[in-house]
């Protein structure tokens, strides 16, 4: 049984009600006496029962804090060396210095992206929720004068939330290229009832979805190889606690309609390309073009069980058992890289040690489909900070970005990336796995819409695909459980 | 059978390198650990037969049972493991001769008993006295040699660029272009590896 009271929340259970955040951002002092204060704030955090558990007790409270620390912030911590070189490589190096691997190149380049980012001076970061805007100031200003003269906060900070979208009173679970995002995280084995009924796990050798072993999310537990994965050392640090990847994403909102648009008006040209339903209505063709290069309608319904229309449902128990050709849903779409189920056979057990928790929240104002482009509101930032949650971050999250969003082997879809977040550099070329140094890749920003032999539909390449997404920031954290914490205030962190 | 798959020739050598005070072995893993600073990657990659190559050092051999033993070596040893498109090795030292002749040079004037490469036959029976059997190795695609692969590639993409250029052309003459592209293709030659 887990321990909720130990775990940290919006791991296992995502804070779905609590729509407005802010993440707070600081460096400790340098030195010992950086090292002492650093942990005198943590003590002080822990003290005022700041930082939110999993298990809530009796009340539900009306903001939340998480908190999880770098690997340069481990070191001004002044850990001990065993303790720290136990650490895997890749949370050691950082994201910026795998940036190449990860396709920050170009747009996306780490010298290129917002403060306070630019350096790896991001030691600790606080993530606060609420449901209040006016209780979210409150709990960030606590933080902010709490952490005053203890340690430096770097600026700015980072507003977020979920998107309010015309007169709504409800605040909406969409992202900012409009389609309902948080779908289909997957169902963890005794998370208790932290996952919506949407959620599905993994599939198993009969077809049928089972949970996801917790050990894929959090150290010190039984893993999909039923082993638990090396972890750093002392075990009392690091179990129940696991590996934030923090990415601040900015969508090109502009830039993706403008395609759609343009992009579907070549569609028109081309006879036999549309099902007969969508053809003759340049909304619609737009609106089919984007969920063939998703995966999902804006609705969230998937297209491989909806390839015409979309239906309003908005399940996750489908597989592409059936679709191996993608006459329905795209072989590269986004949502079928992202994760593949079935796809790559094996009874999926090929994907099964690459899945993530996702507990992204989108920043920046929604843009109105009637806004002009060239509209003070149109050039306004926008995004989504990406957080997902994994026990190995080169397992899990390095693969995906590296292997399925920005190559198109797996798929049989050659150099071609991801047409919704894959990186295309210089004159529309993808990183591709050869990397970008060798300047060997030469495929562009393309997509194939394969045609279906059943319907007669004839296939479709979308070209010149442009950078929807690009990366202005980020880094690797080690997100403690409250025992881990707790040990880390001490001073007392020891593999003796 | 030993050292081959289909028309694919696998070398595993080891070859000791030289002892003495001028210091052969940082120099050579110095070298090595520089190979891929080339902006076109490692030289190995433009040897028009070289599928894959592989340099590593050995300079200790330890026993990791119970109870841990270390082998004494009579030398540290450079590791060169290749597959390359031939049926022996004349083909593989032609080619890194005239490709990469510097390199090989650089690499193997380290090494104990290195002719140099004026003359083949001796560079050959130099690298078959320090040649080990090779019983498996990975070979991804037996039948097709570099060239074909390079060419696949290219077709590959000119095909897929074909597609995307007439997918809005009108279907009247789409045969003559096709054929039009089928032709440039023949006559093209194939790309120079590590190009791709």
């Amino acid at each position: 049984m887990l321990d909720f009271k130990d775990i940290q929340g919006n791991i296992l259970l995502g804070y779905r009600s609590f729509w407005k955040a802010r993440f707070l951002y600081f460096k400790f002092k340098t030195g010992p006496e950086g090292a002492k204060l650093g942990r005198n704030f943590l003590t002080a955090l822990l003290d005022q029962r700041l930082i939110t558990p999993a298990d809530w007790g009796k009340n539900k409270p009306d903001a939340a804090t998480n908190v999880a620390i770098s690997m340069a912030g481990l070191r001004a911590l002044q850990l001990n060396s065993e303790t720290l070189a136990s650490f895997p490589g890749d949370f050691q190096e950082g994201m910026r210095a795998r940036a190449d691997d990860l396709g920050d190149i170009g747009e996306s380049h780490p010298e290129k992206w917002d403060q306070p980012w630019r350096s790896n001076d991001v030691h600790l970061l606080l993530m606060c929720y609420s449901g209040e805007p006016n209780i979210l100031n409150s709990r960030c200003k606590d933080l902010e004068d709490l952490a005053a003269g203890m340690l430096d906060q770097l600026q700015p900070s980072q507003d977020a939330g979920k998107l309010v979208i015309g007169k709504q009173a409800v605040p909406s679970p969409k992202e900012h290229f409009g389609f309902d995002d948080g779908l289909s995280n997957p169902d963890v084995e005794n998370a208790r009832d932290g996952t919506s009924d949407a959620d599905v796990g993994n599939l198993d050798s009969k077809g049928n979805f089972r949970e996801v072993p917790v050990g894929e999310f959090l150290l010190g537990h039984r893993g999909e190889g039923g082993e638990v994965a090396p972890m750093p050392k002392p075990p009392l640090l690091v179990h129940n606690g696991t590996f934030l990847v923090m990415r601040k994403l900015q969508q090109e909102v502009v830039r993706f309609r403008q395609y759609l648009k343009e992009e579907a008006e070549r569609m028109m040209k081309v006879p036999g390309c549309l099902p007969d339903k969508v053809a003759g209505d340049v909304c619609k063709v737009q609106e089919y073009l984007a969920a063939k290069m998703m995966g999902r309608w804006k609705d969230g319904s998937p297209v491989d069980l909806y390839p015409d229309a979309p239906a309003g449902h908005q399940t996750n128990a489908f597989s592409y058992h059936g679709d191996e050709d993608g006459a329905r849903c795209p072989l590269g779409a986004h949502v079928r890289r992202a994760n593949p189920r079935d796809s790559l056979g094996f009874a999926g057990q090929i994907v099964n040690r690459r899945r993530m928790l996702r507990r992204g929240i989108t920043y920046g104002e929604f843009l109105p489909e009637d806004a002009s482009p060239t509209s003070q509101e149109a050039q306004a930032e926008r995004g989504i900070m990406f957080l997902s949650l994994n026990a190995s971050i080169e397992r899990q999250f390095e693969f995906i970005q590296k292997q399925w969003m920005n190559f198109g082997e797996e798929f049989k879809q050659g150099d071609d990336g991801d047409p919704i977040t894959g990186t295309r550099f210089g004159d529309g070329h993808m990183v591709g796995a050869v990397g970008p140094k060798r300047g060997a890749c030469d495929a562009k920003g393309r997509m194939v819409i394969q045609g279906d032999q059943r319907t007669g539909r004839i296939p479709y390449v979308c070209s010149q695909l442009p950078n929807f997404v690009i990366t202005k920031g980020g880094e690797y954290f080690f997100m403690p459980s409250m025992t881990g914490l707790v040990l880390l205030a001490s001073g007392k962190v020891s593999t003796k | 059978m030993a050292n081959t798959n289909g028309d694919k020739y696998a070398l595993t050598a080891l070859f000791p390198i030289r002892g003495g005070d001028e210091n052969h072995y940082e120099q050579l893993r110095s070298y090595l650990r520089n190979l891929d600073k080339d902006p076109l990657g490692s030289p190995l990659s433009r040897v028009s037969i070289v599928h894959m190559a592989r340099f590593a050092i050995i300079d200790n051999l330890i026993y990791q049972g119970l109870p841990a033993k270390r082998d004494r070596l009579k030398s540290r040893y450079l590791l060169f493991m290749c597959d390359f498109d031939g049926t022996g090795l004349d083909p593989l030292i032609g080619a890194m001769s005239s490709q990469m002749g510097d390199v090989v040079d650089k690499v193997w004037e380290h090494c104990v008993a290195y002719p140099g490469r004026a003359k083949r036959d001796l560079l050959t029976a130099y690298f078959e006295r320090c040649q080990l059997t090779t019983t498996l190795f990975f070979c991804d695609q037996p039948e097709a040699e570099v060239s074909k692969i390079l060419r696949g590639l290219m077709a590959k993409r000119a095909f897929a660029q074909f597609v995307e250029d007439n997918q809005r052309q009108p279907r009247a003459g789409l045969k003559q272009r096709f054929e039009a592209l089928w032709q440039d293709l023949c006559d093209r030659p194939a790309p120079k590896p590590g190009s791709m």
